[in-house]
Parts: C-alpha cells; sequence; structure tokens
C-alpha cells in the first residue's frame, strides 16, 4: 500500500518494544492504522510505518523484528492496543516513498503459538483456574514469559480435564475449548495502562461473560450512529444437535464408534413454527460423556438462534475506546424498519477502527451482542 | 464466547485447526484391551502368546509354524510344559495326533489321553478290579474262580501280574474276559509241580470303548485231584499303549451324549 503523501496528522503513535521484556525499543509513528479487537477473536493491527529518511529508517529497522517485537498502540495518553508484531512488508511506490507495512495479532496470537507439550491433568478444579494453570504452563517455560497477569476470580464450576500431550494442541486451542463447554467462560487478554502507568496485558476471564464499563453509552441513529447493518444468518442455525467426541471403545470385539451425545432436540421451537434443522459439531478429543453432553448442549443452546452480529458505525469521540469491550451500550433506532423506535441494550463484543480517508472521518465499528 | 464476525482467513485458521487435531487423533486409539459379546479369531497362521517378563510364552495357542497343526500349550513360568492339546508341545514331540497332556513339574507325563489309540485315557493308569474268591487256593481239577471283578475300561491295554502255586501234578491257569455276554480267554497256561510259575498279561482292550465294563475272570484248577493250587495277583491295572499295534479295535463311538459327558461341539462362529 503507497503511503499517502498529504496524510492527515495521526494520533496514533506505535510503541514497539521487546516481547519478552517489554523493554521499550522505539515509538514512530505510524498511519493508516485499522485494528480491532474481540471477545472471542485475536484482534488484528494493520498499519504502515512511514520511512522519510535515513535516520527513521534506522530506528525502525532495529525496532520491528516480526515475531519477536510487542506493539503497543497508543492514542494519546490511552493504550488502545496491544499484540506481537508478526509480519513486515517494506514497500516503496513509484516515487520512491518507502513504507513499512506491518501487521500484528493481540497477545492472545502468542497463546495459538505455543503448544502443550506436556500432558496436563485437572481433577476437580475450578475452570477459570484450569485457564489460569494454561497460562501458566505458557509462561513458565524458559523464554515463554510474555508477562501476562491475572487475576484470581473464580467461577465456582469444577472440571475434570486431561489434555493429552499427543493432541499437540495449542494453548489457546485449549482455553477456546474449555470456555466453549456449558457454562463456561469468557477469556481475551487486555492491554492497558494501569494506575502507575505500567503497560498491562492482562488475562480476563469472565464466568459467565466479560462484563466492562458501568456508564452506558448511548447511541442514536440517526445520530452519532453514522450507519449500521443489521446481518441475521439462519444458515447456522439448529434446533436439533449431536455432538461426536473420541471413540472410547478398547473392547477388541467391537467396532470403534465416536462417543456421542444423546440427540438434542428443542421441542419448543418446533412448536413454534420453525422447521426442524439440525446441526453437530466434533471434539475428537473429548473422551468423557458428561463433557461431550456439555458441549452438545452449549452448541446448541449458541445455534438455537439465527445469529445476528449487529454492526454499529460511528465517529471516534472520547467514549469510544477499547475499553468498551464487554460493555453494555443502549442502542436506539428511528428508520423505516423501526417506525417504533429500537431502544436495546446490547453487548460490544468486537470494536474495529478504521483509518481515516479523504473525505471520511476516523470511525470506529461496534459489533454488538444480541442476547 | 459471543458471535463475533468470522471472515474467510479465520474460517481457514479453523479448518486448520481441525485438521491438525484430525492429524493427531487418526494415529491416536484406545487400547483395545477388552473382548466383550463378541469373539476375536486368531488363526490361518496366526498364535496368541502371553509371556511372563523373561519371554516365557506361560500360555499360548495358534499353528504350529513347525508341524502345522493347530495347538494349545500351557507353560509354568520355567518355561516347563504344563498342559497341552497337540503334536508338537514340546521339541522332538512326534505325537501323531492331537494329544492332550498334563505333565509334572519334572516333565512327567502325568494325565493324558492315548497315545496310539483315540480312545481311551491314557494316564493315570486305572487299577482293574478283581477280588479273591473262596477258590483262591483250591483242591479240584475243573476250573473255577480264584478271582474275579468287574471294572469300567479307562485305558487301553489290559496289564495283569500273576504267580500260581501247584503241587503235585501240576496246575492249569486262565484268564477269561467278558464284556457284552461275550467271553474270551485271554490265555491258558499249565503250571509245573511244586513250584510258582508267574505269568504277566498284556491285552488290548479289543472291542471295548471307554468307560465300558468287562469282567475278568482268573480261573484254576490242580491236575491232580486232591493236590492244591493257590494263585496270587501281584497287579491288575490298565495302561496306555505303548506301540501302535497296542492300540485297541474298538468299536466307532456312538453320536456324543451327556452320558458320555463329551464336550459340545464349539459354537465359535458356527
Amino acid at each position: 500500500m503507497p503511503v499517502p503523501i498529504l496524510s492527515p496528522p495521526t494520533p496514533y503513535r506505535l510503541l514497539l518494544c521487546d516481547l519478552r521484556s517489554d523493554q521499550l525499543l522505539d515509538a514512530l509513528p505510524v498511519q493508516g492504522v485499522a485494528l480491532d479487537d474481540y471477545i472471542g477473536k485475536t484482534g488484528r493491527l494493520t498499519g504502515t510505518v512511514p520511512i522519510p529518511n535515513r535516520a527513521i529508517a534506522e530506528r525502525a529497522r532495529r525496532a520491528i523484528v516480526p515475531g519477536r517485537t510487542a506493539v503497543w498502540v497508543e492514542r494519546g495518553r490511552d493504550i488502545w492496543w496491544g499484540g506481537i508484531l508478526w509480519t513486515l512488508a517494506l514497500a516503496s511506490d513509484a516515487r520512491g516513498f518507502l513504507g513499512a507495512q506491518i501487521q500484528a495479532g493481540g497477545w492472545e496470537s502468542y497463546l495459538y503459538r505455543r503448544l502443550l507439550f506436556d500432558t496436563q491433568v485437572a481433577e476437580q478444579v475450578d475452570q477459570l483456574d484450569i485457564a489460569r494453570g494454561l497460562v501458566d504452563y505458557v509462561q513458565n517455560t524458559p523464554g515463554g514469559n510474555i508477562e501476562v497477569t491475572y487475576g484470581t476470580a473464580v467461577s465456582g464450576v469444577l472440571r475434570d480435564r486431561t489434555y493429552l500431550r499427543y493432541d499437540l494442541p495449542t494453548i489457546g486451542d485449549l482455553l477456546d475449548d474449555l470456555a466453549a463447554v456449558e457454562d463456561g467462560f469468557e477469556w481475551r487478554i487486555a492491554s492497558f495502562r494501569d494506575a502507575d502507568g505500567r503497560r498491562v496485558k492482562q488475562l480476563q476471564l469472565g464466568h459467565p461473560i466479560i462484563r466492562a464499563g458501568a456508564t452506558e453509552i448511548v447511541l442514536d441513529h440517526p445520530g452519532p450512529v453514522l450507519s449500521y447493518t443489521w446481518p441475521i444468518d439462519a444458515t447456522a442455525k439448529a434446533n436439533a444437535w449431536q455432538s461426536r467426541g473420541a471413540s472410547v471403545n478398547n473392547n477388541q470385539a467391537q467396532d470403534s464408534y465416536p462417543l456421542t451425545s444423546p440427540v438434542l432436540v428443542d421441542d419448543a421451537d418446533i412448536a413454534a413454527g420453525w422447521p426442524r434443522l439440525d446441526g453437530s459439531s466434533d471434539y475428537t478429543t473429548v473422551e468423557q460423556q458428561a463433557t461431550l453432553d456439555g458441549h452438545a448442549r452449549a452448541d446448541w443452546s449458541a445455534a438455537r438462534n439465527p445469529v445476528q452480529i449487529p454492526e454499529v458505525e460511528v465517529l471516534l469521540d472520547g467514549n469510544i475506546t477499547p475499553a468498551l469491550l464487554g460493555a453494555t451500550v443502549r442502542l436506539r433506532i428511528r428508520d423505516l424498519w423501526h417506525p417504533d423506535t429500537l431502544d436495546a441494550r446490547y453487548r460490544v463484543v468486537g470494536l474495529s477502527i478504521t483509518p481515516p480517508e479523504r473525505g471520511r472521518p476516523e470511525t470506529a465499528r461496534l459489533y454488538l451482542e444480541v442476547p | 464466547m459471543p458471535y463475533v464476525p468470522q471472515d474467510v482467513l479465520d474460517r481457514i485458521a479453523a479448518l486448520e485447526r481441525e485438521v491438525r487435531q484430525l492429524r493427531g487423533r487418526a494415529q491416536m486409539r484406545p487400547a483395545l484391551n477388552q473382548v466383550l459379546n463378541g469373539d476375536v479369531v486368531i488363526g490361518e497362521g496366526g498364535r496368541l502368546f502371553v509371556r511372563d517378563p523373561d519371554g516365557t510364552p506361560v500360555f499360548e495357542t495358534g499353528q504350529s509354524p513347525t508341524v502345522g497343526d493347530y495347538f494349545t500349550a500351557m507353560r509354568r513360568d520355567t518355561g516347563d510344559i504344563a498342559f497341552a492339546i497337540g503334536a508338537n508341545s514340546y521339541p522332538d514331540d512326534d505325537a501323531p495326533r492331537q494329544m492332550v497332556r498334563i505333565w509334572d513339574r519334572n516333565r512327567n507325563v502325568v494325565v493324558m489321553d492315548d497315545y496310539y489309540s483315540d480312545e481311551f485315557l491314557g494316564r493315570p493308569w486305572i487299577p482293574v478290579q478283581l477280588h479273591p474268591t473262596e477258590r483262591q487256593s483250591y483242591t479240584g481239577t475243573t476250573y473255577e474262580p480264584a478271582w474275579v471283578g468287574t471294572t469300567a475300561a479307562h485305558n487301553a491295554v489290559l496289564y495283569l501280574n500273576l504267580t500260581t502255586y501247584a503241587n503235585t501234578g501240576g496246575g492249569q491257569v486262565r484268564v477269561v474276559l467278558t464284556h457284552d455276554g461275550v467271553e474270551t480267554q485271554l490265555d491258558q497256561w499249565d503250571c509245573a509241580a511244586g513250584a510258582w510259575t508267574g505269568r504277566t498279561i498284556e491285552r488290548p482292550l479289543d472291542g471295548l470303548q471307554f468307560l465300558s465294563y468287562f469282567t475278568l475272570r482268573i480261573d484254576h484248577r490242580a491236575k491232580s485231584a486232591g493236590q492244591n493250587c493257590e494263585t496270587r495277583l501281584y497287579s491288575a491295572y490298565t495302561r496306555n499303549t505303548f506301540t501302535e499295534d497296542e492300540a485297541p479295535d474298538v468299536p466307532v463311538t456312538a453320536v456324543a451324549n451327556a452320558a458320555t459327558a463329551a464336550p459340545a461341539v464349539s459354537a465359535e462362529g458356527v
């Protein structure tokens, strides 16, 4: 992507740090920043560090080392985003302007790059403690400590889990699987400055969900809400569900079949007039019936209603920050579809900031959760 | 976790993850260490071994790679054979048919079916019933039983060892076997006067089946009236065959039934 010649002054600053020590390497201006952050998905940052002169080039060359450079995005005094710089594409345009295009993944991306090499067993352990134990496993290996902190809250839900080293699972996937069971939890790694001004990567664990923000933001359309889209997708809806697990047969005289959950059918949904729609999910590492059934019920519940992920585009102002993830916003829409004004509260589960373009201000897109 | 927008890259990543998990799981099986409600078949040259830690097969069954018969053998963990069905239970074993044998710890066969005869117990050797009569010492000149007894036939070969003393004039002895109403004189001999005359009789139990009854009678008489003769029995038993010639001619066994306690035909697979 060529660097715009006359880009507007960017409020963003990249703090480039050494991933393991968090030692600040440099702070560079960045243009065309687009970043997103979610609950349940690793956030991503793209941007371009302009290289206008040799001095900047020298600094950028030392500071931008894909794979071992941590990126903190500052907007003003606030940290808006943090992650690991994974790719760098140095590009020059026809006029000879150089730009370092970078892509970074949220801190969570590190957990998807770490494998479980040692079997871990948990018996009747709180699920949040299992999650913290997995993060400890990651960080207790030499070179593996990226200083993710966590709290001490517990969920009260005890789980039995055996994570087999032969599956070589990534820790991130294990956390996702653990969280995705019935009565599970949500997790993400948040970036912020603590009261002492230190940069913090904190594992947020929310049971049953992550909630944030006490004050309620009201978003009106027409008004601060520039536009919205409200997709409804029933292609994944299901009111009947069965999950398959691993084969646990150890009888030589019988064929081996996977463990299966009971077929769960929502009779009320069908009585309400919905066609029967079937769904299934596979957990080929699950060998316990109760665990598989827990997964099945969670998936069945999640698939009950057509997927709706309303997207609301708003102007970036002082209210809209990545700290909104998990917070509840009050959305009021009055238009042809909603002549009586939609007025409802939704949790923000994703946030995407798109860079300003000519004739278009910097905006943020909020992804909302429909309960 | 809430629904968040998934782009194509996310879906590819999820697919990669599933493929990766499947690649691992494809190489994993639960231990198939149970056999329940069904058969496990070992055949066509296959064998099953149970080995102790030093490798001794304390139990093995299957097809013998050398002789080719299907055998079953159980050993003590010293390696000494203890039980076998088959022809090649140990090196140089030339059992012509599938014998059943049990060994003592010094490698003696203590229990077996007969080597040459398809009928009859081989070992142990079972004593034959013979009981003295009042005329065990006798002065008559016509044959009278000195010893009688009825026995169920266990082994294939009858063995008798007896001796007779005849006074002046000498004596005569005969051994008669009766079964199914048929009398067969096994032997008859003269005894010299004033001496003990010993005799050993070894005869296959021709025409008899396992556990069918036969009656033995040892008759003796004095050749001169008023002179006595006395017959003493040293041993009377049945034993296994030592040579192929000793195998009795046995009638074809009737259909197996509960009275003969024959095992039911294995229902494996049929």
